[in-house]
């Protein structure tokens, strides 16, 4: 998950979680740059009072293991009773997986 | 048992929209009016005032700037999404009044309708569709008949509820079983009474099948899969647990991307806690 940080409090070390836009949506900065007190400067520019940033253990994060994995998948079949008929629907029944496996993990949701 | 005229009596009998959302939507029809005009009606309403300048600083809108006045909240969220967050404030507060002496809590709806809101802005983005004004107000208003029913009719539509549950179909069936008549005709009576543009109106109606005659319609087909991804997510409580199949035609015209729907997933989870915050003061 990521975090908003207010400009005042950027350290360098933090990390873009989202691309950073300025107000005619053109990319200022890429997601993933690591952030340096350089930035500060440009992001005064634009006047952006805030920026989005990985929190810290989110590169640490256990990924989300087969088993896990599974359950989910058993536990949203529990409430499904079709068959994917494309990539789509395939990608829509991924995401509710990908809800459970989260939320079991502790990083969901309400 | 319910019938139509006993229904329509009672719509007649519902309250209006407040006046700062008819004042606006007046401001707006008007083209000599200028932004300090739609500006003067808000700031009459200090609560509507403070919720907007909150709702244009929430992730929700992305929008980087600190947001101060609410001239700045038109500009950046332009006028038709400052009126729609009005409206949708102005509603919420029209069924939350007395919410806790009521059988069934509206409060469980209200956060399925907002995620449907937010899932349907969601979509509408991905699908890089010009005017998303409605998006989120479509998705919120989408079942203001369930709404309407939990209000006036609880105790059938509790029993509704149990229907649907014991014998495994869905809502709308059990409703068509039990109380004869379907929450989307309570809406769009209540819709038509407040005069709500054709394309909430369409949502409200039609979500369910996701076509408006018998066609696909980006809007509310959008509402249509957002209200199959917020009963997946289990985002708030729509009163019916199983995951329904979307429309097959869907597919074939709207246009999205491959993994849409994971690659959103964070997203949707973060604004809906934003949204539901802000308009329910969770």
């Amino acid at each position: 998950m990521a975090e908003l940080v207010k400009t005042k409090d950027i350290k360098s070390g933090m990390v873009l979680a989202k691309p950073l836009l300025n107000r005619y949506n053109q990319t200022l900065l890429k997601a993933g740059t690591h952030i340096e007190k350089s930035h500060i400067n440009l992001l005064k520019t634009w006047n952006i009072m805030a920026i989005t940033v990985k929190e810290n253990n989110e590169d640490e994060a256990p990924e989300l293991n087969e088993e896990i994995l599974s359950i989910a998948r058993e536990k949203l079949a529990a409430r499904l009773n079709w068959e994917p008929r494309n990539e789509m629907e395939e990608d829509l029944i991924e995401m509710g997986v990908m809800n459970y496996a989260k939320n079991m993990l502790g990083k969901g949701s309400e | 048992m319910a019938d139509v005229e006993k229904l329509t009596q009672k719509v007649e009998e519902f309250p209006t929209l407040p006046t700062i959302y008819t004042a606006l939507s007046e401001v707006m029809a008007n083209p000599r009016s200028t932004i300090q005009d739609a500006v003067n009606i808000i700031s009459q309403d200090q609560a509507s005032a403070s919720k907007i300048l909150k709702a244009a600083n929430s992730s929700v809108y992305g929008i980087r700037v600190n947001i101060d006045t609410i001239t700045q909240a038109i500009f950046y969220i332009g006028f038709d999404e400052v009126k729609n967050l009005v409206l949708a404030l102005s509603v919420i507060d029209i069924f939350n009044r007395d919410a806790k002496n009521q059988v069934l809590n509206p409060v469980g709806l209200w956060k399925h309708s907002i995620a449907v809101g937010v899932i349907t802005r969601t979509l509408g983005k991905s699908l890089s569709i010009r005017h998303l004004e409605n998006y989120f107000i479509a998705g919120i208003l989408h079942d203001i008949g369930k709404l309407f029913f939990y209000r006036f009719m609880p105790e059938e539509y509790k029993k509704v509820i149990e229907y649907s549950q014991e014998n495994s179909v869905s809502l709308r069936e059990a409703e068509k079983t039990i109380i004869g008549i379907t929450d989307t005709i309570a809406g769009e009576l209540l819709a038509q009474k407040w005069r709500l543009p054709r394309n909430i109106i369409n949502a409200i109606s039609y979500h369910y099948s996701g076509l408006v005659d018998g066609k696909v319609d980006s809007l509310t087909s959008c509402v249509h899969l957002a209200e199959i991804i917020s009963t997946m997510l289990e985002l708030g409580d729509s009163g019916y647990d199983m995951i329904l199949q979307p429309n097959a035609k869907l597919w074939d015209e709207l246009k999205f991307d491959k993994n849409v729907f994971t690659n959103n997933l964070d997203q949707i989870i973060t604004d809906y806690n934003e949204s539901i915050s802000l308009l329910l003061n969770i």
